[in-house]
């Protein structure tokens, strides 16, 4: 069928988690902690001895900028600077935090990558290439009525591969 | 991805039978493979909505049994097609209902539920089916949306 299909059957290679920080929120630690433990694959069962292939996970840390108002499209302020830096700080943070709570000897290869713009384009891009996406399923901004964030609404409807809605602790 | 007081995990997946929801449970169980997970596949069936003369027609009317005998093929030959050689143990579930609601009642107290993005119903352009998108509002674990 498409190149998806095949990758079903194969490893999961490329996994993306999403860290959306912003002036406004960000996605809480607990999401990168479980597609952190994803990549891990702890419970291999024992009689199964077959090498383990890690999969690579990269944290995706977006600051949602503003859109143009001519045209739309992200427009990257001076200010922008200082607060992907933070966004990339947090992300690195609730990386360190989710491997020191899961433990494990074997630490994953986590990658964190920050990027200007908006956090659904940048996720639904960065689904083209990976095997499995992981978001949050609200964000803060939500108000308590509301089950699904905007953001990963739009990502449910248009991610490239196949995605975890990871709902918050309760 | 944890089972609960150190049991193995539990993977749900939505079957009805489309290539989306095949897709669904083939990522479940090769997901099953990875964690020693145990997978419930859960098929929905409800009796049709007929209209007769003389109002809604009485369920008596209805052979029962094909439409959960057609629920239980259905389910059973998705197993086939996706388990393949692997070892997970994959276990059926046939139930009467709306099918968001039993994937969602099946759902409580597992790790994870798989479904594919659409179904049977909806308009071509439609990403997400009603199901997919009631599960992802409601379930208490994390969902997988498979393409399919």
């Amino acid at each position: 069928m498409t190149r998806r299909d095949d990758h079903l059957d194969a490893t999961l290679r490329q996994l993306g988690a999403a860290y959306y920080a912003s002036l406004h929120g960000r996605a809480s630690a607990a999401d990168v902690s479980r597609a952190v433990d994803s990549v891990q694959q702890k419970h291999q069962p024992q009689e199964e001895k077959k090498p383990l292939q890690h999969g690579t996970l990269t944290v995706l840390a977006v600051n949602e900028v503003a859109a143009s108002p001519w045209t739309g499209n992200p427009a990257v302020m001076p200010q922008d600077t200082v607060m992907l830096q933070q966004a990339r700080t947090a992300a690195e943070d609730a990386v360190t935090k989710a491997a020191h709570e899961l433990g494990g000897a074997e630490q994953p290869s986590v990658t964190v990558t920050a990027r200007n713009g908006f956090a659904t384009e940048e996720l639904i891009n960065a689904s083209r290439d990976g095997d499995l996406l992981v978001v949050g399923s609200r964000g803060q901004l939500t108000f308590p009525a509301l089950r699904l964030g905007a953001t990963s609404t739009k990502i449910a409807h248009d991610a490239k591969c196949p995605l975890v809605l990871v709902p918050p602790a309760s | 991805m944890s089972g609960h007081n150190g049991t193995a995990p539990r993977i749900v997946a939505g079957v009805d039978g489309s290539p989306s929801s095949l897709a669904a449970l083939r990522w479940a169980v090769r997901q099953a493979e990875f964690t020693g997970a145990t997978v419930d596949a859960v098929i929905a069936w409800h009796y049709p909505v007929l209209a007769v003369p003389m109002g809604p027609a009485p369920a008596a009317m209805l052979k029962t049994a094909d439409f959960e005998k057609g629920a239980d093929e259905t389910v059973s030959d998705a197993i086939s097609a996706a388990v393949g050689t692997s070892r997970v143990r994959v276990s059926a579930q046939v139930k009467e209902g709306n099918a968001a609601q039993v994937l969602l009642d099946a759902a409580a107290g597992a790790d994870l539920l798989v479904v594919g993005s659409r179904g049977h119903g909806g308009f071509a352009e439609a990403l997400l089916g009603s199901v997919s998108q009631h599960c992802v509002h409601h379930a208490p674990c994390a969902v997988v949306i498979v393409r399919g």
